[in-house]
């Protein structure tokens, strides 16, 4: 199919609307690879043929062994109640004129004409006699799912989705659809600096790309429902099991704007089509008539098309087997268009290349590991989107539809596809299989995605870790190197820290506006040997990287750290990477800081949080001062829980941590207070914390300055409490005390406030010095000073009046 | 159009007659309405957006997952992750944001706004849910109070930070959301206290455990609170999980919504009021202190069909209705009572429920039955950029939708923002109110009706289900039953329909497709689905 656009569609509904026989002539398979790759050579290619023998699916038939496995063809299961029925019986009719250049071969014309129609009703009634197979989609908090989504799609945002996120690797474009930014190539843009005439180039072999063909597409709205569209969609093996079309981790929603733009596209006046098919009888109901679904799977099996397709218990049948075949002399059977054999309009080239590899198999079936890799490539049409020993990659025309998130252009690194070289020696061998299995994005800045081929997961990491086992070009101490003792974690930090960090993100965190792979836990996917070498010299395992070295000609850009040893430098970085719970690179840090920090500058800042237990706990109030004295305020028991010196506060835990973890004071000489605040006194002289009942929050006011005065009510005294920085000389805490009236009256034991809990020294100046080196003065208040039985508290008992006093906190 | 839902319909009707009961006639029925709503969708009907128009404030991109540990807001300064709105009494709305601050934005109602301007009126509060303008002043509710915000000085920023309630349970577990308050008619305030989840060691020190059910949870966490007008903060009611949105109905009566989960076999509605008990038992950790006025239990049923289940408990109160999952949402939030009387077109009255992960809004028509609220619940309206989380309703009867949807996730391209709702003045063709009947239901359409399409009985399906009442997460939907439709008649100003069923369930939820009704102009429901929750049939005509 050269070139596939809507006018072919056109014609081909055209086709439709005026009965199918009048376009009668099967068109070419297309099969992706062999088109791109071997329709041109000029000799036929055995290997090309080779690709042909397994997507046409021919050793279906004739079969093989294990390396030449077909295809396989959709499942059929249920087939009639998923796709609309008139369209079986189109497809059936003649495959190539409602699917042109599409890979099923017309089998019906083995048929009597006169027989065909009632043949192909038969099956259709067989193809609705079985439940339809429909992907489980479980909604939940994580995972939004519309009721009937698939009736809610947005063909506006579904035609964006369709050129973004890699649909046009393979599928046709839109012409009128403009990427949003038109990023040149690496390539194109180094053609364009020789400032060479077109001529000139081609002398020059530099214009190799030949366009790259779409791979053909049914006309989805006659064939489809929008729901059975949706749900193939979303879950594409569980129709095409194959892998050939895979998935793309569409969510429903996204699948349904998809569905709704492919149903858009395609409706080209055809408005006839669908509503004769939305009338029709519904396939439910042939499916009910057990005669025609007999004789349905009957004809099912005559036709072999239990080769390729499962549908309940139908059996295959098989012709002769590719050994056997003569590939010799004229063509024959298929490749002979015989009316006793499949059509399925292969071109000459195709015919040869199919010989050429009949021959080549019959004579050695062996294919060395980077064939047996290649030809694993181009069944799966891994090179429509990525590059490997000079072959494929994104298409030229497709390549504008490959962008990055935030559309920076960082090179094609930063919107294409990597290439594989070097697949097996970079990556784990489980790595390569959780890509393949949809686990193993670390590119969340590409718009483009990473299809899921399941089934196929374990035998292509496998076959890149053989194609791509090579001897070690440096002797295999390497792997000592990495794993030296000497590797220092604060070395590794320094270093990515001058670099990597430009570039990469670590643990989710990244400068602002910079794009590259985060580097944390790297060891869990790439070899270390790797590692080593990339570092060393990127442009040798990657051309036009923008990956720059760090170590050129051998030496390191920092001949401070580790004495300038390269590979203890690079073994740092890599332990650095793998180790958990490291500090963050210290721009991190800093970058972090500017979003999240607070830091006080001419008024207090106040966070309500959560701090630790020990510290101002679930009911914490956070002060900061831009004299960088610091408090935390526990408001459910009104005790001063801990304070602290220069920077405040990091708040992002608190603003935007789903979890809510407590937050930490960043600053230094952090001291917390002994649990009390308050206590009473009894009969014997000792004391005792006051019952949590007695003690409530009343809130904070602000004054002028933006201080916080703190109100709460203990056994019935009103008390503000303000906690302020003096003369850079620490805290000083006033406290105000009202008794209530009812208080005045009462006879109840004595309150007392706990100054500091833990004396340990007194001086003659009134002086106290705590275990943890705080010094607390009273300052102002005549009322007595008491000391606890064992003498390591030091409190004051509030009288039944007004009164206050000043405590001053120094450290 | 017209023609093919003629073509439709008649099928519908040859296919329906039939055999009308049989259900496998109802899945061929619905595989019919199904293909003609991709027609439909080809075909340019109107849409939501043709009736209801969104005008965007403000939105902004995310750069990672709304679940990621990471999270950061967008590139602009002001992540207005909105968890309260209020209008002042100068005509600005007040919004509260998530990461503890209210600002107070001027010219919100310009159409398009572009001149909305942004004032900080507090900060450091500790993920504030809610925002109620109450005597001149505002008041929220922090994770671990009440706070009544003023202003002393007149400089037009908070000052004044005053705890009016507190005393609940903070074990330090995220989930222990506190959100409110809303006011009822009597000049309440309301607050409810989410459950915790996955309570760590240190956690769990500070919860309370009743051994008899093996529950452990914060003091009255999964509780409904109310402030009295003299300020005491009472327990009134438990059994809530995710109780994320307060809102009174024109009569002043108080309901919340809940979120599917363990125990919680779908969202719901319920109305407030002391000693009921909804859904979850790990709220009756709570239930042996002296100011609980909910008697204890010995045991909890976990399994039981929910009818049978409210035979058992004999604490548990029905929702007054359930928002069957997906079809009407995934995670209901906010109550909104329309009372613009009419400005916000013709559901005047009725309840609105912000949704979360679809980032949409419900619409709930109530009545009373026996003295006890049941009702429908409708789709309304799709397509917000971020989870609904809060709605308020300006003068002019737009609503105003505040969006966030960090913590878990939702449809829509944003993470967080403001958006408008404004009725175009066109009025969509709906079912307006589904009343229940003891023979069936009563249907009043916001148009007249076409009387041919109304009165055909196969224009309508009718099915019922219930939900078993289980620790497991969520329930399916269970003991499904199509409901015969015997009879269907218009009134004679076409605005209602009488619909004769089979025989009723009691406490089961009747859903109802009216997807071949028409009015009198041939448009089709914008919606024509509807789940009535029949607690209590009515005995008597209505």
């Amino acid at each position: 199919m050269r070139n596939v656009n809507w006018l072919t569609l056109t014609s081909m509904i055209v086709c439709l609307m005026f009965g199918v026989s009048a376009c009668a002539g099967e068109t070419e398979p297309f099969v992706a690879g062999y088109d791109r790759f071997y329709s041109k050579s000029n000799e036929p290619h055995e290997f090309g043929g080779q690709l042909l023998l397994t997507e046409l699916n021919c050793t279906a038939c004739h079969q093989a062994d294990k390396r030449l496995l077909p295809k396989g063809g959709p499942e059929l299961k249920g087939a009639g109640s998923r796709l609309q029925p008139n369209w079986i019986r189109d497809y059936l009719t003649s495959p190539s004129d409602v699917k042109p250049n599409g890979a099923m071969p017309h089998l019906l014309h083995q048929i009597p004409e006169k027989e065909r129609s009632d043949a192909i009703d038969a099956i259709v009634a067989y193809l609705s006699s079985t439940e339809t197979i429909e992907p489980g989609i479980v909604a939940s908090g994580a995972n939004p799912v519309a009721h009937e989504f698939w009736l809610k799609g947005d063909s506006e945002r579904g035609r964006k989705l369709y050129h973004k996120i890699g649909c046009v690797a393979c599928h046709a474009i839109e012409n009128e659809f403009q990427p949003q930014k038109t990023i040149q190539s690496d390539l194109d843009r180094k053609i364009e600096s020789l400032g060479l005439e077109p001529d000139e180039l081609k002398a020059m072999g530099l214009i190799v790309s030949e366009p790259v063909q779409p791979v053909p597409m049914s006309q989805v709205s006659t064939k489809y429902t929008l729901r059975s569209l949706s749900m193939f969609l979303i879950a594409p093996h569980l129709v095409r099991p194959s892998g050939r079309m895979p998935s793309l981790k569409l969510q429903p929603h996204e699948a349904a704007d998809i569905a709704a733009y492919l149903f858009r596209r395609t409706d080209i006046s055809i408005s006839k089509v669908q509503r004769r098919s939305a009338l029709e009888p519904s396939a439910n109901d042939l499916s009910e008539n057990t005669d025609l679904v007999t004789r349905g799977k009957k004809f099912f099996e005559q036709l072999a098309c239990a080769n390729c397709h499962t549908a309940s218990s139908a059996k295959p049948q098989f012709a002769k087997p590719i050994a056997e075949l003569d590939v010799s002399g004229t063509h024959q059977g298929c490749l002979a268009d015989s009316q006793r054999s499949p059509r399925y309009g292969l071109s000459d080239d195709q015919k040869n290349a199919l010989k050429a590899s009949i021959s080549r198999w019959q004579k050695s079936n062996r294919l060395d590991e980077a064939e047996d890799l290649s030809f694993k490539l181009l069944q799966l049409n891994c090179y429509a989107c990525h590059e490997r020993g000079g072959r494929g990659g994104v298409g030229s025309a497709q390549g504008h539809y490959f962008e990055n998130v935030q559309q920076v252009d960082i090179g094609d690194e930063g919107r294409l596809p990597p290439p594989l070289d070097h697949l097996g020696m970079k990556l784990t061998k489980n790595w390569i299989q959780k890509i393949l299995e949809g686990n193993g994005d670390v590119r969340p800045y590409f718009q483009a995605r990473m299809p899921v081929f399941s089934d196929h997961a374990q035998s292509l990491a496998l076959a890149f870790v053989a194609a791509d086992q090579v001897e070690p070009s440096e002797p295999r101490e390497r792997i000592n190197i990495m794993n030296t003792s000497k590797a220092d974690l604060e070395a590794g930090r320094q270093l990515f820290d001058t670099g990597c960090v430009q570039c990469h993100a670590i643990r989710g965190e990244s400068l602002p506006g910079s794009i590259g792979i985060d580097l944390a836990y790297v060891g869990n996917r790439v070899q270390p040997e790797w590692f080593h070498s990339f570092l060393r010299n990127p442009a040798s395992l990657k051309k036009n990287t923008r990956m720059p070295s760090f170590f050129l000609d051998g030496k390191s850009s920092n001949p401070q750290l580790l004495e300038g040893d390269v590979s203890l430098q690079i073994a740092s970085i890599w332990r650095y990477l793998n180790s958990k719970d490291q500090p963050l690179p210290s721009k991190l840090e800093q970058s972090q800081s500017q979003y999240f920090e607070l830091r006080p500058v001419d008024k207090p800042i106040i966070l309500r949080t959560f701090m630790e237990r020990s510290s101002a706990g679930t009911h914490a109030i956070a002060v900061g001062f831009p004299e960088q004295y610091h408090f935390a305020f526990d408001a459910q028991h009104g005790h001063l829980a801990e304070i602290w010196k220069g920077r405040f506060l990091n708040a992002q835990s608190t603003w935007f941590d789903r979890f809510a973890p407590p937050a930490i004071p960043l600053g230094t000489d952090r001291i917390r207070l002994p649990m009390s605040s308050f206590k009473t006194r009894n009969s014997d002289g000792s004391f005792q914390v006051i019952n949590p009942n007695g003690f409530r929050f009343r809130g904070y006011r602000l004054d002028k300055m933006g201080v916080p005065t703190f109100s709460y009510t203990v056994a019935e005294f009103d008390i503000e409490d303000q906690i302020k920085p003096v003369l850079k000389n620490g805290l000083i805490r006033k406290l105000t005390l009202t008794p209530s009236d009812a208080s005045m009256r009462s006879n109840n034991e004595h309150v007392s406030f706990v100054v500091v809990g833990d004396v340990v020294k007194t001086n003659a100046a009134g002086v106290f010095a705590t275990s943890s080196n705080l010094r607390v003065t009273i300052t102002d208040g005549s009322e007595p000073l008491q000391r606890s039985t064992d003498s390591s508290e030091l409190l004051i008992l509030i009288p039944r009046r007004q009164c206050s006093f000043e405590v001053l906190y120094q450290w | 159009m017209v023609t093919i839902s003629k073509g439709a319909m008649s099928r519908n009707k040859i296919l329906g007659t039939a055999i009308n009961t049989c259900s496998r006639a109802l899945a061929c029925l619905l595989v019919l309405v199904r293909s003609q709503c991709c027609m439909a969708e080809i075909e340019n009907k109107l849409t939501e957006s043709d009736y209801y128009r969104v005008v965007t404030i403000s939105t902004s991109q995310a750069s990672n997952d709304s679940r990621s540990k990471n999270w950061k807001p967008g590139p602009d300064s002001l992540a207005l992750e909105v968890s309260g709105m209020a209008f002042l009494e100068d005509s600005r709305l007040a919004v509260s944001i998530r990461k503890g601050e209210v600002w107070f934005l001027s010219n919100v109602v310009d159409d398009p706004p572009n001149r909305v301007g942004y004032h900080r009126f507090a900060s450091g509060l500790h993920e504030p849910l809610g925002l109620l303008l109450h005597n001149g002043s505002l008041l929220t509710v922090q994770r671990a109070e009440m706070t009544r915000l003023l202003d002393l000085d007149g400089d037009d920023i908070c000052d004044d930070y005053q705890t009016i309630a507190s005393g609940w349970g903070v074990t330090g577990n995220y989930h222990e959301y506190a959100f409110g308050p809303k006011m009822d008619g009597a000049g309440n305030l309301w607050l409810t206290l989410n459950l915790g989840l996955g309570l760590n060691g240190d956690q769990k020190s500070f919860a309370l455990t009743n051994k008899t059910l093996n529950v452990s949870q914060g003091l009255w966490r999964g509780w409904g609170m109310m402030l009295t007008t003299d300020g005491n903060l009472k327990p009134m009611c438990a059994g809530m999980r995710s109780p994320s949105g307060l809102g009174a109905n024109l009569e002043g009566d108080m309901f919340y919504t809940d979120q599917q989960g363990n125990w919680v076999a779908a969202n719901s509605l319920h109305q407030l009021r002391k000693g009921a008990f909804y859904h979850h038992p790990e709220s009756l950790a709570s239930v042996e202190q002296p100011e609980s006025p909910i008697e204890p239990v010995s045991e909890i049923p976990d399994g039981l069909p929910f009818p049978e289940a409210l035979k058992r408990l004999s604490i548990l109160r029905p929702p007054a209705v359930w928002l069957p999952y997906k079809k009407v949402g995934q995670s209901a939030t906010d109550i909104m009572v329309d009372a613009s009387d009419g400005k916000f077109g013709p559901f005047a009255g009725q309840l609105f429920i912000g949704e979360f992960t679809q980032s949409s809004i419900n619409r709930v028509y109530l009545e009373k039955i026996e003295g006890e609220y049941q009702g429908a619940c409708f789709p309304f309206r799709d397509s917000f950029a971020s989870a609904v989380l809060r709605m308020v309703q300006g003068k002019d009867g737009s609503v105003f939708v505040g969006l966030s949807n960090r913590g878990w996730s939702s449809l829509g391209p944003a993470s967080y923002g403001l958006q408008r709702l404004v009725w175009t003045g066109k009025t969509p063709m709906e079912i307006k109110e589904m009343r229940a009947q003891p023979d069936g239901f009563e249907l009043v359409f916001t148009k007249p009706v076409d009387k041919g399409s109304a009165s055909d009985v196969n224009s309508y399906a009718m099915t019922s289900h219930t939900y078993r009442y289980q620790s497991q997460y969520g329930s399916d939907e269970i003991l499904e039953q199509p409901l015969t439709l015997v009879r269907a008649v218009v009134s004679v100003d076409s605005l209602r329909v009488r619909l004769e069923t089979g025989p009723l369930r009691q406490h089961f939820v009747h859903s109802l497709n009216a997807r071949g009704v028409r009015s009198v102009e041939g448009e089709a429901l914008l919606h024509a689905n509807a789940y009535y929750t029949l607690n209590r049939i009515p005995t008597q005509d209505r």
